[in-house]
């Protein structure tokens, strides 16, 4: 399964039989993310302006949060300095956090999996990781951390999950 | 041979003229030269007299205090779609004399797990099917059902069905299974559709080619076209997948790329979703450095209790999650007044949960902890509840490539004066949780915004 070109599978999902497994069957990560946390009030035509400058700057975003003060993000490394200038040019306080990596761990059904989360709690309590994001899909838990932390994470995963 | 898997769904089998109508299509297949296999569900939609949900409520009324075990009600189950594939077999064979066989799952080499009630195919045996289309019969198979291989009683296999969308997965797994040219999924709409046409009326348009990837998307988050257990079955297996209407001369819509194959600058701005019932809570937890701990617990009991989670996220202070509004009772019950101790830094506190933190109940249960914990420091954790959500998504292939999806998003929203109360992203869509009031304006705005009425989403573009 290829997610993207950017994505190394770690654990990939195997089809032993004629239907997908249930349950979680592989982990993925992407590297070089950069997480950028901009200081904003929940006024969402104050929150638009910032979307905006970075939309027209051509600069994709993704695993977006809404906080209570402020919207968090991922890009790639390679438009940082670009993003950085629009930035600035709207005048507010912002926190970047470099290398990043977004760990996912996927199933086919994640909708119809009790309890994914509990053990990826689990797992990054038990190693004492700082969990910068989280975002959830049909197909997937992603967590963000740091690259540091990545190994432990993915092997405390790896045990929690049985790949 | 050119085998065709053709699947007619609860309504298309539900009267003796939409049989006939239903029969009309497979007599044509077979007369421009195809082997046609059929899959059909049962008869009518909920409430119908042959309809799953009614044959389980037999069982349940002969004493609800009783529980009907899962096997026996697997067994009641699967009548419905027996009905009907001897209805429908009578109707072809009525309607051009051509010969038909009617085959349970079990008749049809479909083998599952023992899991009642929501089995998985571990095989299917193609040699019933393919017998029966050599000697020139039209076989009808039932959907939504298979039979375990192990051998327990009686000799034979266990009864079992397939769960969710369990007949379009039998559609999809005989296609996959015999190698057919195609799976054709009949349903109530013309085919995967930009919008819920219920809800944008004409605006909404037939998608003439989606890729497989688009239509799982569209279908987790609440699209009821095609389900996804069929759609990745035939993903895996490479056959293509249409999605018609019985009853219309259009072509409907064709799945039979992998958005995996495509170039990652190409993209789609493929369709809006809906999804009403829905709950967002959010835990606030005062010290910053105790809420994993808290966190860690409160995942592991709503794992416990069944209950999924959408919409994860933390901030400072509190945790957040969206869950599936049948399971708000369920969850207040675990969580309304549910004490957690943590020891962090040599600090140890006792958190109490609620979701009325001015309630006389809350007061109490604090006081009474109090007393018997006089030492520990007890903390209150609010659980804040919004009880009618709804999630609204644009389904983008290849979502992650596109810059500015979220400012399009916000400027319908905001002049459609709706509130976000938190957004998600994936590979191949972004969703907004909004109040369940707003939702039918925010799917117009968006479906309006994104000019998925103007036949926009009919185009793969390039960055």
């Amino acid at each position: 399964m290829r997610r993207s070109e950017r994505v190394t599978t770690i654990v990939e999902p195997r089809q032993e039989e004629f239907e997908r497994k249930r349950g979680v069957t592989g982990i993925a990560v992407e590297e070089g993310l950069i997480h950028v946390e901009v200081q904003v009030p929940p006024d969402l035509r104050e929150r638009l302006k910032i979307f905006k400058a970075l939309a027209e700057a051509g600069i994709s975003l993704f695993l977006i949060k809404f906080h209570p003060d402020s919207i968090h993000f991922l890009i790639r490394r390679e438009v940082l300095n670009k993003a950085q200038k629009v930035l600035q040019g709207l005048n507010r306080p912002t926190k970047v956090t470099r290398d990043c990596v977004l760990i996912s761990v996927l199933s086919s059904a994640m909708r119809d999996l009790p309890g994914v989360m509990a053990r990826i709690a689990e797992a990054l309590y038990e190693q004492g990781v700082e969990l910068l994001e989280t975002g959830d899909s049909h197909d997937s838990v992603m967590i963000l951390v740091k690259r540091s932390d990545a190994e432990k994470v993915v092997n405390s995963l790896r045990q929690k999950f049985g790949l | 041979m050119r085998i065709i898997v053709q699947k007619f769904g609860g309504t298309s089998v539900a009267t003796k003229e939409k049989l006939f109508i239903a029969a009309q299509k497979v007599v044509r297949a077979k007369r421009e030269g195809y082997a046609p296999v059929v899959v059909v569900s049962a008869p009518g939609r909920k409430g119908d007299p042959y309809a799953t949900d009614t044959l389980i409520s037999l069982a349940k009324d002969i004493d609800p205090q009783v529980p009907v075990e899962p096997r026996e009600l697997d067994l009641l189950m699967t009548c419905g779609e027996i009905i009907s594939i001897v209805l429908m077999a009578q109707a072809i064979k009525a309607l051009s004399g051509y010969k038909t066989i009617a085959l349970t799952g079990g008749q049809a080499g479909i083998y599952t797990d023992g899991n009642f009630g929501n089995a998985r195919i571990v095989r299917i045996d193609p040699t019933p099917i393919l017998e029966a289309l050599q000697k020139d019969y039209i076989p009808v198979v039932a959907g939504f059902q298979g039979v375990t291989e192990h051998f327990k009683l009686g000799g034979h296999g266990q009864i079992t069905t397939l769960g969710r969308g369990g007949s379009d997965t039998t559609a999809g797994a005989v296609a996959a299974a015999l190698k057919a040219e195609a799976c054709e999924i009949y349903t109530d709409v013309e085919g995967v559709m930009t919008a819920d046409p219920r809800i944008v009326g004409n605006k909404a348009r037939v998608l003439p080619s989606v890729t497989y990837e688009e239509v799982s998307e569209m279908a987790h988050l609440g699209a009821k076209v095609v389900h996804p257990r069929c759609v990745e079955i035939a993903m895996d297996h490479r056959i293509p997948v249409w999605v018609k209407k019985p009853d219309s001369e259009n072509p409907g819509t064709v799945i039979k790329e992998r958005a995996s194959d495509l170039p990652e600058k190409m993209f789609r701005f493929t369709g809006v979703t809906n999804l009403p019932y829905v709950a967002h809570l959010k835990v606030h937890v005062a010290h910053q450095d105790d809420l994993p701990e808290i966190e860690t617990e409160i995942y592991r009991l709503l794992g416990e209790a069944g209950v999924v989670t959408y919409f994860v996220g933390k901030s400072k202070n509190l945790f957040e999650f969206a869950i599936v509004r049948d399971n708000l009772e369920k969850v207040r019950s675990l969580l309304d007044g549910l004490t957690i101790p943590v020891s962090v830094n040599r600090h140890s506190r006792l958190y109490l949960l609620t979701m009325a933190p001015n309630s006389v109940a809350h007061r109490e249960r604090k006081r009474m902890l109090s007393q018997i914990q006089p030492r520990l420091e007890i903390v209150d954790a609010p659980v804040e509840v919004t009880t009618n959500c709804a999630i609204v998504s644009i389904v983008v292939l290849n979502t992650r490539e596109v810059p500015g999806i979220m400012a399009r998003i916000l400027e319908a929203l905001i002049d459609a004066n709706i509130s976000v109360l938190q957004v998600a992203d994936a590979q191949h869509s972004v969703s907004c949780l909004v109040l369940e009031e707003d939702m039918v304006r925010a799917v117009h705005a968006l479906h309006d915004k994104f000019e998925l009425h103007l036949g926009v989403g009919e185009k793969l573009q390039t960055l």
